[in-house]
Formats: C-alpha cells, sequence, structure tokens
C-alpha cells in the first residue's frame, strides 16, 4: 500500500479512521447540548422568586435560568436533599432502596440562580414580598408558588407519621425510610395474613394511584408467597369509585374483582388505634371500626400554612376548603395577583399533583410567565395531563395518562393503557427517573 | 410524556447514562486512540474486525434480551403482549449495536495489519 494516508482494497483508510473518531466522540460528548429547549430569550432585570426547591421549583429554575437573560433568579427552601417521590411505591413494594430515589438538591440546582436555604414563613403578594421563616424579607417582581402540599397524618385521630412501620401501619408517601418501613410491614403481613386495609382520604392527594400500587403490590406478593388464601384485602374508597377517571376505575374495578380485593366505597378513614389495631372508618351508615393486621394509611393533604394563610388561597369555591393556590387551571397564573404563577401539588386545579403533571406544567409556567414579563398575554395552556404507571405487580404495569375531562390520552399509542404489561413496568423501573432528572434540569 | 417534544427521548437517554458518563467517555476516548493507533499502524483489517465485532454485537443482544427483564426486576413471564416483545427485542438489539461498535476499535486493533 502506498504511504499516503489511504488505503487500497478491504482496508480503511486512517484519515477515515481519525474522522470517524472526532464525529463519535463529539456526537456522544455533545449531541443532548445542541437542541437546547430553552435558550436566553428574553433580556429583563426582573427579580423571580421560586418558592419551594421540589420538582416544580427546581424545574422552573433550571428554565427561567436560560429563557431569561438577566434575571434575578432567587429559589427559597431549606431542603438539601430531593427525594424522588415516583420511586416511593417501588420502596415499598419492595424493589428499589431507598437511597435511590434521594439526591442532593445542589445537583439540580443550575448555575446562577440564588439558593436562600430557608422556608418561605409568610407570602405578601400585596407587598411583592415573601417572608422566610429565618426573618428574612425577600421583594420580587415575580413569584413562582412551588411548595408541594403537607401530609396531615395528625388529622387521623391516633394517626402520627412516627407510627409508620410499626403496629402493622405502613404509609408510603412520607419519605423513603417511611416507603422501607411500609415494605417491611407489607412482608410481615405476607408472612402472617390476616386483613390488609389500604384507601385513600377525599380531597386532593398526590399520586392518586399510589394506594392502588399498594394494594395490588401486596396481593401480588402474597400470592408470590403462596399465602393469598391467608389474606383478606379491602380497598376503603372515599367516594363511589376507585379511581377518578372512568374507564380507568372500570379496569381497576375488574382487575379488584378478578384478584378477590373488596372494594368498601364511601369509607373514610377516621380513626386509627395501634395498640388494638383497628381503623375507624367514617361512612354513610355511621362509623364502622375493623380490626387489621396491615393498615395502608393514606394522609389527607393541605397546602403549607403560609400558603393558606395568605391572599394567595382561593377564597371561595371547592378549593377554598383547604385553602389551595388560586391560580388558573388553564395557564397556571394566579386568578387575582398577575404577576403570581403556581405550580405542582399546591396548586388549587382539578387534577395535577403528580410529577408528571409538573413536566406537563413546567414549560406552560415558564413561557406565560415570560409572556407576562413582555408584557404579553399568557398563551400557554396545561390540558391537566396526568400519569400514572399503575404497578399491577412486579414486573407489570398499566401507563395511564388522561386530562383535565378524563380523556385518556396515551403518549404511546401502541401501548393499551388498560393493559397490564412489561413494557410499562420497564419504563418505570428504568425510564422515568432519567426523564424526572431531565424535566427538573428543564430539558425536557 | 404528554406532549413530549420529539427531541425529549434524547435527553432521557442522556439522563440515562449520566451517571456513567465519565466511563463512558473514557470508553470513547480509548476507541479515538485505539482507532488512531490502527490508523497509524497501516492496512487495518477492516472487514475481520467488522465480523468479529457483530458476532460480539449478536452475543451481546442475546444475553441482553434474556436478562433484561431480569435487570427490571421483571421475569420473561411478564411479558405478555406484542409490544413487550417488540420492545425487547429492540432494546437488545441497540445494546448490541452499541456494544458491537463500542468494541470494533479494540477489536481492529487485535485483529492486526492486512500483509502485502
Amino acid at each position: 500500500m502506498a504511504d499516503n494516508g489511504y488505503e487500497t482494497g478491504r482496508g480503511l483508510s486512517r484519515r477515515r479512521f481519525l474522522k470517524l473518531a472526532g464525529v463519535a466522540a463529539m456526537g456522544a460528548a455533545g449531541a443532548p447540548w445542541l437542541i437546547d429547549p430553552a435558550r436566553a430569550q428574553v433580556r429583563t432585570s426582573a427579580r423571580v422568586v421560586i418558592a419551594g426547591a421540589g420538582a416544580g421549583g427546581l424545574a422552573m429554575a433550571s428554565r427561567l435560568s436560560r429563557l431569561l437573560d438577566g434575571a434575578r433568579i432567587t429559589i427559597v427552601d431549606s431542603r438539601e436533599i430531593h427525594w424522588y417521590q415516583p420511586g416511593f411505591t417501588l420502596i415499598a413494594g419492595g424493589v428499589w432502596a431507598p437511597d435511590r430515589v434521594t439526591t442532593p438538591n445542589s445537583a439540580f440546582m443550575p448555575g446562577g440562580v440564588e439558593w436562600i436555604k430557608a422556608d418561605i414563613a409568610e407570602f405578601d403578594p400585596d407587598g411583592n414580598r415573601v417572608v422566610t421563616d429565618q426573618g428574612q424579607t425577600v421583594r420580587y417582581d415575580y413569584l413562582v408558588v412551588a411548595t408541594g402540599l403537607e401530609l396531615d397524618y395528625g388529622d387521623i385521630e391516633g394517626m402520627e407519621r412516627s407510627l409508620i412501620g410499626q403496629h402493622g401501619i405502613g404509609s408510603v408517601y412520607a419519605g423513603p425510610q417511611h416507603a422501607a418501613a411500609t415494605w417491611a410491614t407489607m412482608q410481615a403481613f405476607v408472612e402472617g395474613g390476616g386483613l390488609g386495609i389500604f384507601g385513600r382520604p377525599p380531597g386532593g392527594i398526590k399520586c392518586a394511584g399510589a394506594p392502588l400500587k399498594m394494594t395490588l403490590l401486596t396481593d401480588y406478593h402474597l400470592r408470590e408467597a403462596g399465602r393469598r388464601g391467608r389474606a383478606e384485602l379491602i380497598y376503603a374508597a372515599h367516594n363511589d369509585a376507585l379511581f377518578g377517571v372512568a374507564p380507568v376505575n372500570e379496569r381497576v374495578t375488574e382487575m379488584f374483582g378478578s384478584r378477590g380485593i373488596e372494594p368498601q366505597y364511601s369509607h373514610v378513614l377516621k380513626a386509627v388505634d395501634p395498640g388494638r389495631r383497628t381503623a375507624t372508618f367514617d361512612t354513610p351508615d355511621g362509623d364502622a371500626t375493623l380490626d387489621y393486621d396491615f393498615l395502608h394509611v393514606v394522609p389527607p393533604m393541605s397546602p403549607p400554612d403560609p400558603v393558606t394563610n395568605s391572599a394567595l388561597a382561593w377564597q371561595e369555591g371547592p378549593f377554598s376548603d383547604k385553602g389551595w393556590l388560586e391560580v388558573d387551571q388553564y395557564t397556571m397564573r394566579h386568578r387575582r395577583y398577575p404577576n403570581v404563577f403556581g405550580i405542582g401539588d399546591v396548586n388549587g386545579i382539578p387534577k395535577g399533583k403528580t410529577a408528571a403533571s409538573v413536566k406537563a406544567q413546567a414549560p406552560v409556567v415558564a413561557g406565560n410567565l415570560v409572556r407576562v414579563i413582555e408584557d404579553r398575554e399568557p398563551t400557554h395552556r396545561y390540558n391537566g395531563y396526568t400519569s400514572c404507571p399503575l404497578v399491577t405487580a412486579v414486573g407489570q404495569a398499566m401507563l395511564v395518562e388522561f386530562d383535565y375531562e378524563g380523556n385518556l390520552i396515551p403518549s404511546f399509542p401502541f401501548l393499551d393503557p388498560l393493559e397490564p404489561s412489561w413494557v410499562p413496568w420497564m419504563m418505570e423501573e428504568l425510564m422515568l427517573r432519567p426523564a424526572y432528572d431531565a424535566v427538573l434540569r428543564g430539558r425536557i | 410524556m404528554g406532549n413530549m417534544p420529539i427531541y425529549a427521548p434524547l435527553f432521557v437517554i442522556f439522563e440515562m447514562f449520566r451517571p456513567v458518563l465519565p466511563w463512558l467517555v473514557a470508553v470513547v476516548v480509548i476507541d479515538a486512540l485505539l482507532l488512531a493507533v490502527a490508523a497509524l499502524r497501516g492496512a487495518p483489517r477492516g472487514r475481520r474486525a467488522t465480523g468479529v465485532s457483530i458476532v460480539i454485537g449478536i452475543v451481546v443482544a442475546v444475553i441482553a434480551a434474556l436478562r433484561l427483564p431480569a435487570f427490571t426486576h421483571a421475569g420473561l413471564g411478564d411479558l405478555v403482549t406484542v409490544m413487550d416483545f417488540v420492545m425487547l427485542a429492540l432494546a437488545a438489539l441497540g445494546t448490541g449495536v452499541a456494544v458491537g461498535i463500542l468494541a470494533f476499535p479494540l477489536v481492529l486493533v487485535l485483529s492486526g495489519t492486512r500483509r502485502g
């Protein structure tokens, strides 16, 4: 072969090698950054305060820091550790270890964003300021409320968070360690059998599919252990349905029937006696008390007090009972304070208290906030998109996605949203966490 | 998901590999160096290396197809729809192709040079 850098016949040229190597390396390292969905577009000196560094707050910080050039963006939250909450049911189902859902919040905090490590103690929308629990006043031109919600275990007589993992009580919502304690409690129930009681409270709760998942996972583990016959499972629904979306409700009802899980409608957990292992429900026929061996408690949920106690809360209507944030359900803009937006669990809207909802809301809130800064009307609209990978067994799930009207709106037309299968489970196991992280980084 | 932009899967895949990104970059750099070594040595056996890499890719794809459900804490019995098997096949194929491509430079160097 002539020493000219080229080769005749079957071999490859060294120039082609080097070119290929260079392209491959550049492609591997840089490809995602060639596409930036939120480049700096608007020059502004506006001061934006984001109240809360959960999924919604971090997604907004990431998006706004790239959409706004010159803005002063401050995020207020004392939390140092971020919880990937969609993973809690996998922990409580014995699939994941608790450390798989924890990440330092700093890993998601975009550069150039000021992080005040304190909690909001007071919202003063008339004065365009917030006050932290450390007494610091932070003024804003625009506010994004992303505080999340509170778990009100104390609203159930005799119940408190510290009981999770004891006296046959589990609860998937309270945190990774509590989810792990719930798994331990479920295992003990699988060993011992008896009566397992599940259910949910009325009102807005995050991930309304989680109580159903816990019921189905308990059934699954009982069957796997060959002990299903030694256990009775009851699901106490707060109203006359197991799920708020009609076709999903029908499917879950059918599934419960085939798996021997008994629904009890219009049953709201009102009291627990851990020592005696009894649970008392408020029913149309009066109180009903049941002896349980495993009780999965889903607490009532409400906005944090600073939201409830502020003028930002709904003053009338169905969301005023607990004081959820009064935003337009489509634009996510506050209905009375036009420089205030809301994202995530704190919003008083008909649906949308899941991480998937945050994914759909983030571009709406960011886009509309930018338009308002530009003195234009908000045009981006949130359709109520909510997703629930409804785990039916370890290894199978249904990817249920719906909007405000309860229409099923599958992202993947090739997947039947009402048929349990492995692909949605594989997505839950492998894909959703990376997708979630991309949302927090403002990339999707 | 939900009106997911068309570029979204790229970022999801990037986030999926973020924890092992340093290792992945190291492999790519090593591969680039191996390609350079093969090029500088001259007359690499490209066709043979390609064949071996394809075999490696096929073997890895078969292993991936068998192991991927277990990797997700599921069993083969949890695959119940056509899409389950299609997605498993695609995932296994993708894994095989990726490993085959990454293995190619090393195989190329180990294959030596063409004589004559």
